[in-house]
């Protein structure tokens, strides 16, 4: 006499899995749902005395087929999926940006002091206005680039622990404030356009106050493009991308 | 069995009254909705998820990834406060259409 083989469940369950993986339309969060509703559809189906395999079948008869179900959840939010892709592309820039920002301090006093080792002071880079307030220990101090490029250092960490403070719901003012920005598209142009003309207006005027214009604008172009611009606009980006909630999903469900 | 029209017009109203009672997750809510209409509303299992996530979208639901009792990781949804004023509005149109029909149908009137 044959012995039956046992259904493997788990198999199964990952070959379903499987399934729901292959539609692109459905993002990792959804896909852990719904194999939570079918293993809880299975366990209800056992508890009235089915067997592994017919209880599967009625739980996956129940949750849908996965086409279907992809096509349901795009007409809910059309852009989820490429919201999660762009958040890791801005997530991988922004750490590519930090890598950069920390190789750069660690080499600039080689590289600033090969080709602009005239500026031998960090005070040099302010106009002279500014130059009046600054305390003693940056006015006298010697390594402007390594100084500079530190700047840039405390900034992406900064902007890196933002991303990661609102991404696990801290900061929420902070991320109503992206909310606002975000969702929008006329009031993000309109916001950007705003925050581009008073950076071009504050660099006019940084510009004309200084006593060697060619020189430390060069400075404070990379200031704005590689510290500012260059950090905050994929950090804010990243840290909108990813809602709250997702950061509570567990790897398993 | 109730028409579809019927089961997509009330699925609103119906998952913001059941969250309204307290938090619940995908699979409670669907046989909840099963044993108060006495089997006669059935929803698709799969279908309700993109519901819920409109609802979601829309600020009117919330929801939290918690372990359950069995040690799994589940997803809960709860109302917001948006959600709770939005059900206020929903109950009172809905008990708008139950009284005009009673009426039409001699039954009697139900209030707030």
């Amino acid at each position: 006499m044959e012995t039956p083989t046992r259904y493997d469940l788990n198999a199964a369950i990952e070959n379903w899995r499987a399934e729901l993986a292959a539609q692109p339309d459905l993002t990792a969060e959804v896909r852990r749902e719904l194999e939570t509703h079918l293993r809880d559809a299975i366990a209800g189906f056992q508890q009235h005395g089915l067997s592994d395999e017919e209880s599967f079948w009625l739980a996956r008869r129940r949750v849908g087929q996965p086409q279907p179900l992809a096509e349901e959840f795009v007409k809910v939010d059309p852009a989820a999926v490429w919201r999660e892709r762009v958040f890791w592309i801005m997530l991988g820039l922004l750490v590519l940006r930090f890598w950069n920002i920390l190789c750069s301090s660690f080499l600039s006093p080689f590289f600033f002091h090969a080709s602009l080792s005239h500026l031998s002071r960090f005070e040099d880079i302010f106009p002279q206005w500014v130059r009046y307030y600054l305390p003693d220990w940056i006015r006298d101090s010697a390594y402007t680039p390594a100084l500079f490029f530190v700047i840039g250092l405390i900034n992406s960490i900064l902007a890196l622990l933002a991303v990661y403070f609102i991404t696990r719901g801290k900061l929420q003012k902070a991320r109503l404030a992206m909310d606002f920005i975000f969702t929008n598209r006329v009031r993000f142009i309109l916001l950007t356009a705003l925050f581009a003309t008073l950076l071009a207006m504050a660099g006019h005027f940084i510009w004309n106050s200084l006593s060697e214009p060619q020189l430390h604008g060069r400075f404070f172009s990379v200031m704005f493009s590689n510290n500012f611009l260059g950090l905050l606009l994929p950090a804010s980006i990243a840290a909108w991308l990813m809602p709250t909630q997702n950061q509570k999903t567990p790897k398993h469900a | 069995m109730l028409a579809k029209d019927m089961v997509a017009a009330s699925a609103k109203p119906l998952l913001l009254s059941i969250l309204a009672e307290g938090e619940s997750y995908g699979y409670e809510i669907i046989q909840r909705v099963r044993k108060l209409s006495g089997g006669e509303i059935e929803w698709s299992d799969g279908m309700l998820y993109p519901v819920l996530h409109r609802l979601e979208r829309d600020g009117l639901i919330d929801s939290e990834w918690k372990e359950a009792d069995t040690g799994r990781q589940r997803k809960y949804y709860f109302i917001s406060s948006a959600g709770k004023k939005v059900l206020k509005t929903e109950r009172q149109q809905w008990l708008t259409v139950h009284n005009t029909l009673g009426k039409l149908w001699k039954h009697q009137p139900v209030t707030i």
